[in-house]
């Protein structure tokens, strides 16, 4: 159903292949369901279960997902493989938001926590994890921020301390996290000892005595069901404790920066998708507008595609092995400052009372504010660019590069 | 330096529907206002019968203007307007002190998120935008439909500066954000000046 955007490829997308293009056309024929199905999910979030079936969802889901455990032959393995780098997910994520981006976040599938599994994970671990969301639709969800502590994550509260008799008890309060109160699993991140290198993730069932979760009541974005979970002496065996066996350099506290880098880009593509959409929908109810308007909304597109352009190039040099982490979050910031002014231009430029007569850029409205709250605010990302400047102009030098392992790389 | 008790994430005033009923019920005793565009929103108490909507659990209802509702045009539809931005920067006012307590019950590594420089900064910016609002003369700010539209989109872009300085917190409906975000809807539909043709 492509009636819903412009014909011509979106500006900023001259660094796809052809593969990226096809994955981008395929997603782009989704957005007429998704976009139907986001419009429920905005009155229920739960009602995700009835559409679990439909391969609008189910597809995006696919190259998140270790290739043994992905469906065989349901979907064209190319397309599926394509959308398995950062960058096939950055593109399929942008066309699929260009829809709704609540579907995907209310999906069943690996989350953020995916990743923290695939980064960390032994491999007893990764069969428990991605068997188990294989064998039955599973709700994930990946816990660190809490009540008292968001954006300094490294000096989260939640204890990990030995239980008399062996394993470990986890004690504590976690606060907005994605599909938290609906989900069967999920990643932990707690403190065993102070310090960076004491946090640690677990793996928890949430059929674990002691666990309880409840929805918090967000403006917009309602399918990522955002909660507040309580830990109270919960049991974690020694074998849910995720790498375990490696460093504590190299588990709990870098499993979550590492994958946080390698996500943060698709937050980027929602918030592009759904400005692009915006703009779209603009376009298609008011085809003529005053100059002085049509300029106003033209800088609004300028934007859009210079952010998708530098997404799309970050994602790539993240597949390349290379980490710009100030690129990154510029990147994330950017684009959800532009979909947050792309919809009050929209609604601005629709007219008087667009807010109650077009539901749905009254959802895209309150939807986008998400983003730049989803992995990191935007006065930390500002910082971190702040000091890339700095490094740069004061004393330039080439980009510092890490390699995805996280050793710095020159 | 000692954070103080975190501020709960409910703005401490009236919620917002409940004041927009009290401001029809000023403007028009016994009556609801419309809208330019014969709209009428109010809460869903003042509304029973309204069609439940995306924002019903915000505490909003919309219904059509019906014979009995005060005319969207004239003195009262003026009057109404007026007091829809002065609640709107009451309500802005309440949330820069809510988000000021807030931000002193978080810390970061050894200071409260208060006393961080950029933090600090981004709420002086907000507090003198809305001081500024608030000294526009009179005759100025109310001269009409489009100066009124004017002050709307300020006071919206200095709420979504604040909320952004309250985290996920300012994303909750059940705080200032579910408040903030029924008085943007509130004014696209009873203050927005129609620029259809205003450029051609
Ligand atoms: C839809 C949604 C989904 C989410 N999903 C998840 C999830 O699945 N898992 C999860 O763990 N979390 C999740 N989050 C939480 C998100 O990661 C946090 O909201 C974010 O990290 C910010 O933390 P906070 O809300 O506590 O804000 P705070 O850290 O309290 O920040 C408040 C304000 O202070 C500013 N600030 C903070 N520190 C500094 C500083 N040092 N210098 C200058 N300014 C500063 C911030 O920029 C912000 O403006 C989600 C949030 C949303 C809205």
């Amino acid at each position: 159903m492509n009636e819903l955007r412009e014909a011509a490829a979106p500006a900023g997308t001259d660094l796809l292949d052809e593969r990226s293009r096809e994955l981008a056309d395929h997603c782009a024929a989704m957005a007429g369901r998704l976009r139907a199905i986001g419009m429920r999910l905005d009155q229920d979030p739960d009602v995700i279960t009835e559409f679990l079936h439909e391969p609008e969802v189910r597809f995006p889901v696919q190259g998140m997902l270790p290739p043994e455990y992905r469906s065989v032959g349901e979907f064209p393995a190319r397309l599926v493989e394509a959308s398995s780098t950062v960058l096939g997910q950055v593109v399929a994520t942008e066309q699929v938001s260009y829809g709704d981006p609540n579907v995907l976040l209310a999906s069943p599938g690996p989350s953020l926590s995916g990743g923290a599994v695939q980064a960390l994970a032994d491999e007893q671990q990764r069969k428990r994890y991605f068997g188990r969301l294989t064998s039955s639709p599973t709700h994930t969800f990946f816990a660190l921020t809490e009540p008292g502590k968001g954006s300094a994550a490294t000096e989260l509260e939640t204890t990990l301390t030995p239980a008399p008799g062996g394993g470990w008890l986890l004690n504590g309060v976690k606060c907005y996290i994605g599909n938290g109160a609906r989900a069967q699993l999920g990643v932990v991140f707690c403190r065993r000892a102070p310090g960076p290198w004491g946090i640690e993730a677990v793996l928890l069932d949430t059929s674990a005595p002691g666990f309880s979760g409840e929805l918090l009541p967000s403006v917009g974005l309602r399918g990522a069901r955002i909660s507040r979970l309580r830990f109270q002496d919960v049991t974690v065996a020694d074998e849910d404790v995720l790498g375990a066996q490696r460093s504590p350099s190299r588990r709990g506290l870098y499993g979550a920066t590492y994958i946080l880098y390698r996500f943060r880009p698709g937050i980027a593509a929602m918030a592009i998708g759904c400005a692009q959409a915006a703009c779209d929908y603009l376009v298609t109810h008011r085809p003529t507008l005053p100059r002085r308007d049509r300029h106003r909304l033209d800088s609004v597109l300028d934007r859009i595609a210079a952010v998708r352009h530098r997404t799309y190039a970050v994602a790539r040099d993240i597949d390349a092995g290379v980490v710009d982490v100030a690129g990154i979050g510029a990147v994330k910031a950017r684009a959800a400052r532009v979909a947050e002014d792309a919809t009050r231009l929209v609604a601005e430029l629709l007219g008087p009372a667009c807010l109650i007569e077009h539901p749905w850029v009254e959802k895209t409205y309150r939807d986008v504010r998400a983003f730049d709250l989803m992995e990191g605010t935007t006065n930390l990302h500002a910082m971190s660019v702040f000091q890339r400047l700095l490094r740069d102009r004061a004393a330039p030098q080439p980009v510092t590069e890490r390699a995805v392992d996280g050793a710095a790389r020159h | 330096m000692k954070p103080a008790p975190p501020a709960s994430p409910q703005s401490a005033g009236t919620p917002y529907p409940l004041v927009l009923d009290t401001l029809h019920g000023r403007v028009a005793p016994g009556r609801l206002v419309a809208s330019p565009t014969g709209h009428v929103l109010a809460s869903t108490v003042a509304l029973p019968d309204a069609p439940a909507g995306p924002l019903t659990r915000f505490g909003l209802a919309v219904a059509e203007a019906t014979p009995e509702s005060a005319f969207g045009e004239g003195p009262a539809a003026d009057r109404f307007a007026v007091a829809l931005l002065t609640a709107h920067r009451e309500l802005l006012d309440a949330t820069l002190t809510h988000t000021l307590r807030h931000l002193e019950g978080r810390t970061s590594g050894s200071t409260t998120l208060l006393a961080k420089q950029l933090v600090a900064g981004q709420l002086a910016d907000i507090a003198l935008r809305l001081a500024e609002d608030t000294a526009v003369p009179e005759a100025r700010r109310h001269a009409g439909r489009d100066a009124r539209w004017r002050s709307h989109l300020r006071l919206v872009d200095i709420g979504r500066d604040l909320l952004r300085l309250l985290g996920a917190s300012g994303f909750l409906a059940d705080g200032p954000a579910g408040d903030l975000h029924l008085a943007e809807v509130v004014g696209n539909v009873y203050l927005h000046a129609d620029t259809e043709d205003a450029d051609e």
